[in-house]
């Protein structure tokens, strides 16, 4: 992938407005919305699906399937390489003297910025400024009113596209060791290219808001927090997003993806004074075992299902027959299933003090 | 100011964190804010200490939700309540040592919590669980469920008490012997492994001859297997009989037992109305299944049981030194009904204390029955929780001279009355952000050697206070402590280690 290029994305219809269009196809790929005499509407495009051509490729993609780091470079420039009539992108087939109209674009968190179109037909290609980083909101609206009582009016388009230069820009964050498995209470370590993590205010993991307490390290170009406990029964990937303090970055940013393994940790433990860890017990994969059982004196009796399993201190599972109560001869010998205990010596979480306020 | 002419602060002592107020009003002194840090000595502080796996078996226990200490007759041992939340049963397990544990000694569905009293090596387990009234949670015994006994030996746990022998006998005069001749009513009493006698019954009418003993044939055995004895009942000699049989006063016939459960006669039995002094009359008022409270302690030698499914306020108080002998009638002292459960009893200084989630209450026994004990309110606006009263080293709940509580208001001490400030003076802020629906999880040691409290909260996180500079609010230091996953449980054991029981939620 090249570390810069030139694209282009075409819009597509997104809704009309207003008293209703009558749709005419003419001509290869070209719209033609009618509109009767007397009568206002407008159309609404916008930038969607399989739509955007990198380096002259005819093949689309989508917003979300741009190489990472996808940014659009300078001013884009709005136009309709295959119009129908003039080179403009829209135009008006029965021109009325009294029709007005305007061209409205929407763009950025700022927007909608307006562009007046007079006489319906725009001979020139416009220039969008600023419109870079949010794209993929980008949508126009075209509006046609009429007073006249002669003829109809006909708004006609032809691939309608957006196109200027983009450059492939390294993300701000990124998570260190993104394809290592974590366990709830493992430290994640994300770092910066330019130092801006101080602004992170608030982390979220698949949503869920990383308590304070649980952040270790917050320095301009690394951040470490504790994968919260909320996620031990977890098993998944998540998205760590990081929201801005609205001062050195706004709006949240996606650092980056991890797979958690769930931990099951449960158990008896006791403090041990000196130790300077927590051993954990952890339960990965299955063992299967042939167990001897010492039955007591019901099996002179009709045995039930609960009855024995009761005596079990573990999974169990019956290799041998299901219909073991209608035949049972002879419970002695039977395969169990169960968890394979591991220690695992981790951090003790975070210890830390904060001293009161010093003058 | 320059730096050239900034003087320094020294800090010579940490005691501590302050939750309490604005945090600009942190003292020096104190943390504004810290995690798993433990007090060494009198002015300096380091990481707490680490934990270890305590069980060396294939398969540990996962999923604890409570640990008791349990001294048996030999050993200082633990029991242990894990949950299976696929299928919402509950199972306790007695944990003897690293690489021993028994059970499950039983399984209820729905029981999410227990209470427990050691007596004479057994173990009296009491099912309960949450229940929800308005907009509050209470703990109270599990509905159609009992009191259990544990004998201590591996074998499954059985309801405490029991019904008498059903069936009928025979009776007939014996070899030459001596009775006050007359008519008699003869009956047989079952007694447990654990001593309780069962109400009498197979209550039978007899004449009995004056130089005749008396012998009785066809005698029912228990369907118990956990009844060890059988021992003869009667009445004095009856100048009328009514035909009610039950309706005379018993008593136990001297030297009148089946020291089995399998033999079926007793013969040549010979006594005088003058040897019948011990009186059995009283048992056939007893609760033959104990129904389950959230509280058991023990008074004078008495189990006393709280909190049942349909009694929240009803203590049940059984005989000194017959755990399992509970009168429905004189064993009984009702706390005055507010619509909150009683919650926990504690005896200090001789005097039984009852608690109500904002109420202390007492009953002193008086020698008569429990019904009859007079009650004195102590405090109308705090109480406790069902795990809220410290436990101190491994044999019981009281210190010396009071008690450590959880109250809405923090930890207190208690010797009579509860002492203000209280302890958590310091981090009242953090106390009173808890749920109180949640208060049922806390859970209290205090650990006398290491000079240092330990309460689960509601957050399955841990709150830790040392007193070594002494038990004051201005001396404790306070640290929450934290750990990968939820704890649930706090449990001390062999004087100062420190059990943790970690669940999956």
């Amino acid at each position: 992938m090249p570390a810069s290029g030139i694209f282009r994305a075409r819009f597509s219809i997104l809704s009309t407005t207003g008293d209703a269009f009558s749709t005419l196809g003419v001509g290869d790929d070209a719209r033609h919305y009618y509109v009767d005499a007397t009568k206002t509407g407008s159309i609404n495009l916008h930038l969607f699906g399989n739509c955007y051509y990198l380096d002259g490729s005819i093949t689309p993609i989508s917003f979300a399937g741009l190489p990472v780091g996808f940014t659009p470079s300078g001013n884009l420039i709005l136009s309709s390489p295959q119009s129908v009539i003039g080179g403009g992108f829209f135009n008006v087939l029965q021109v009325p003297a009294d029709a007005t109209g305007h061209l409205t674009l929407t763009y950025g968190i700022y927007g909608p910025k307006t562009i007046t179109v007079t006489g319906f037909l725009l001979a020139n290609d416009v220039v969008l400024i600023g419109a870079n980083d949010l794209i993929a909101l980008l949508t126009i609206q075209c509006a046609i009113t009429h007073v006249a009582l002669f003829g109809n009016e006909a708004l006609v388009f032809d691939s309608i596209d957006i196109s200027g230069n983009y450059v492939i820009t390294k993300q701000e964050f990124a998570i260190e060791n993104p394809t290592v498995p974590i366990r709830a209470g493992d430290k994640v370590k994300i770092t910066s290219v330019n130092g801006l993590l101080t602004g992170v205010e608030q982390i979220q993991v698949n949503g869920v808001i990383v308590d304070s307490s649980y952040i270790i390290i917050q320095q301009p170009f690394s951040l470490w927090f504790y994968l919260p406990p909320e996620f031990v029964t977890f098993s998944g990937l998540i998205t760590v997003t990081l929201v801005g303090d609205g001062v050195q970055f706004s709006g949240s940013v996606v650092a980056g993806v991890l797979q958690i393994l769930s931990e099951d940790a449960t158990g008896i433990y006791e403090l041990v004074k000196g130790q300077t860890n927590d051993v954990l017990y952890t339960r990965d994969g299955y063992a299967t075992d042939l167990s001897l059982l010492m039955l007591p004196s019901m099996l002179e009796d009709e045995p039930y299902e609960d009855d024995f399993f009761s005596l079990l201190a573990y999974p169990y599972r019956i290799l041998a027959d299901d219909d073991y109560q209608d035949d049972i001869t002879n419970f002695n010998l039977i395969a169990t299933q169960r968890f394979v205990i591991v220690p695992l010596s981790v951090e003790i979480p975070s210890p830390f003090i904060k001293t009161a306020f010093l003058p | 100011m320059s730096v050239r002419d900034h003087s320094g602060l020294p800090l010579e002592k940490f005691n501590g964190l302050w939750k309490r107020g604005d945090v600009d009003t942190t003292p020096r002194d104190h943390f504004s804010d810290c995690n798993n840090i433990d007090y060494i000595a009198q002015s300096t502080f380091g990481t707490r200490p680490g934990i270890a796996i305590s069980q060396d078996v294939l398969v540990p226990l996962s999923n604890i939700k409570r640990i008791y200490n349990y001294p048996t007759q030999s050993a200082n041992t633990l029991i242990v309540l894990t949950y299976n939340y696929d299928t919402g049963y509950g199972s306790i397990h007695h944990v003897v040592d690293a690489n021993t544990v028994y059970g499950p000694l039983l399984s209820i569905k729905g029981m999410t919590d227990f209470a427990f009293v050691p007596y004479a090596g057994r173990a009296y387990i009491s099912p309960f669980s949450d229940y929800v009234n308005g907009d509050l949670t209470f703990q109270k015994g599990l509905a159609n469920e009992f009191l259990y006994v544990y004998d201590g030996l591996g074998n499954r746990a059985r309801k405490a008490a029991g019904s008498g022998l059903s069936g009928a006998m025979t009776v007939a005069n014996g070899a030459a012997g001596h009775t006050d001749p007359g008519q008699h009513i003869f009956g047989f009493v079952s007694q447990t492994v654990s001593g309780y006698n069962a109400p009498p019954t197979i209550l039978t009418s007899f004449i009995t001859a004056a130089a005749s003993s008396v012998s009785f044939g066809s005698i029912p055995t228990s369907g118990d297997p956990n009844v060890v004895k059988r021992l003869l009942v009667a009445t004095k000699v009856l100048p009328t009989f009514n035909g009610d049989l039950s309706g005379y006063q018993f008593f136990f016939v001297p030297n009148a037992i089946i020291n089995n459960n399998t033999d079926t006669f007793l013969n040549n039995i010979s006594f005088y109305d003058a040897d019948l002094l011990a009186d059995a009359s009283a048992l056939l008022d007893n609760y033959t299944s104990i129904p389950a409270g959230a509280s058991l302690t023990l008074y004078h030698n008495r189990l006393c049981l709280a909190a049942t499914a349909t009694d929240i306020s009803l203590i049940l108080v059984s005989k000194a030194g017959e755990p399992e002998a509970i009168n429905q009638i004189t064993g009984l002292i009702v706390v005055p009904l507010d619509g909150n459960p009683i919650t926990n009893e504690q005896e200090m200084r001789d005097v039984l204390y009852v608690f109500k989630r904002s109420k202390t209450t007492s009953f002193t026994d008086n020698d008569g029955d429990p019904s009859s004990w007079p009650e004195v309110v102590i405090d109308n606006s705090l109480g406790t929780c069902v795990h809220g009263i410290a436990t101190v080293l491994d044999s019981g709940s009281s210190t010396v001279d009071f008690l450590l509580i959880a109250t809405y208001q923090g930890i207190s001490q208690f010797n009579g009355k509860y002492v203000t400030p209280e302890l958590s003076w310091k981090i009242e802020d953090l106390w009173k952000q808890l749920d109180r629906n949640k208060f049922g999880n806390i859970q209290i040691i205090n650990a006398p050697i290491q000079k240092e409290i330990y309460i689960i909260l509601p957050t399955s996180q841990m709150l830790m206070g040392n007193y070594a500079n002494g038990m004051d609010w201005k001396s404790m230091r306070w640290s929450p402590w934290s750990f990968r996953m939820g704890i649930n449980t706090v449990a001390i054991q062999n004087i100062d280690d420190i059990i943790l029981g970690a669940d999956i939620n």
